[in-house]
C-alpha cells in the first residue's frame, strides 16, 4: 500500500491544486478515467464541506491522506472544524430544491454516487474524520 | 488556483433577437461559483430571461456550481424564458446527470439549434 498525506488550510483557492493533485496520483497508478474522475468529485466535495460548514469563517488545517492499493483507493479527510453530524444521504429531491431556488445540499448525495465507502467519524477532541473508498 | 473564466457574446435568432451566449471556461467550484452568480445577477436584473451557457471550455464542475443552475431556472421559467446547455464535456454532463439535472435543464451540442429553441419558447408574460 502507498501512502500520501497532505496537509492545507481550509481555503477554496487550494481545491484545484487537490484536484490536479489526485488526477496526477491516478494517472501514475494506472486507474481508469472514470474512476480517477469520481476521486476528484469526491475529495473536491468533502473538502468543500469541511472548508465551508466545519470551519465557516474561522481558519484551520486539512489533513488529507491517500492510500492506494491495488484493488482500491481510499481517501482520508481530518480536520479540527465543528463537529458534523451526518443525517443519512438521501435521494435529493430536484423539483423541490428548484422551487426553494436552493443553491446547495447536493454534495454528500454525488460524493455517496461516486465512492463505494462514506464514513464519518467524529472526534472524541473535536474535529471531524472522514473516510471515503472507491474499489477499482 | 481554481480560476474560472466568463466571457459573454450574444447571437441574433430568425427573430432578429438578440441571445446572450455565456461561455464559462475552466473550474466552476466553490472557489469561482461566486464570480458566475454575479453574472447571473445582472442578467436577472435586467429581466434578461433568455440564456445559453457555452460549456465548451470548462473542465470542471462540482455540486455547487450545479446548484448555481438549479438556483436561478424557477425565477428565469416563471418569466417564460429558459437557460440551454450546449457543448458540455463528458465529465461535467456527467455531473448533470448523477444529480438528476439533466432531465431538468436541454442539454444540446449545437448553439444554433439551442437559440432556435429559445426564441420559439412562449414569448414573455408581460
Amino acid at each position: 500500500m502507498r501512502t500520501i498525506k497532505i496537509s492545507i488550510t481550509n481555503d477554496s483557492s487550494y481545491l484545484a491544486h487537490i484536484r490536479r493533485f489526485v488526477y496526477a496520483l491516478g494517472i501514475e497508478e494506472g486507474y481508469t478515467e472514470d474512476d480517477i474522475s469520481d476521486i476528484c468529485i469526491a475529495t473536491d466535495e468533502a473538502l468543500t464541506n469541511v472548508i465551508k460548514y466545519a470551519y465557516g469563517d474561522t481558519s484551520g488545517d486539512i489533513e488529507i491522506s491517500f492510500f492506494m492499493e491495488a484493488d482500491k483507493f481510499s481517501v482520508l479527510i481530518a480536520d479540527q472544524g465543528k463537529t458534523f453530524n451526518p443525517s443519512p444521504i438521501s435521494i435529493p429531491d430536484i423539483e423541490k430544491r428548484i422551487k426553494q431556488r436552493a443553491k446547495g445540499g447536493l454534495g454528500r448525495y454525488l460524493m455517496r454516487r461516486v465512492m463505494d465507502v462514506i464514513e464519518y467519524k467524529a472526534q472524541p477532541r473535536g474535529g471531524n474524520e472522514l473516510l471515503m473508498v472507491k474499489y477499482l | 488556483m481554481s480560476k474560472i473564466s466568463i466571457n459573454i457574446r450574444s447571437r441574433k435568432s430568425s427573430t432578429e433577437e438578440e441571445i446572450p451566449i455565456v461561455e464559462i471556461g475552466g473550474s466552476l467550484d466553490a472557489h469561482t461559483a461566486a464570480q458566475l452568480e454575479e453574472t447571473f445577477k445582472i442578467f436577472l436584473n435586467n429581466h434578461q430571461y433568455k440564456i445559453i451557457i457555452d460549456f465548451s471550455l470548462l473542465e470542471y464542475i462540482s455540486s455547487g456550481g450545479v446548484g448555481l443552475f438549479m438556483s436561478i431556472i424557477d425565477e428565469v421559467r416563471e418569466h417564460s424564458g429558459d437557460i440551454l446547455l450546449v457543448n458540455l464535456r463528458p465529465g461535467v454532463l456527467r455531473v448533470f446527470q448523477i444529480l438528476g439535472l439533466h432531465k431538468i435543464f436541454q442539454i444540446l451540442y449545437n448553439e444554433e439549434d439551442a437559440v432556435a429553441k429559445l426564441v420559439s419558447s412562449p414569448k414573455e408574460v408581460k
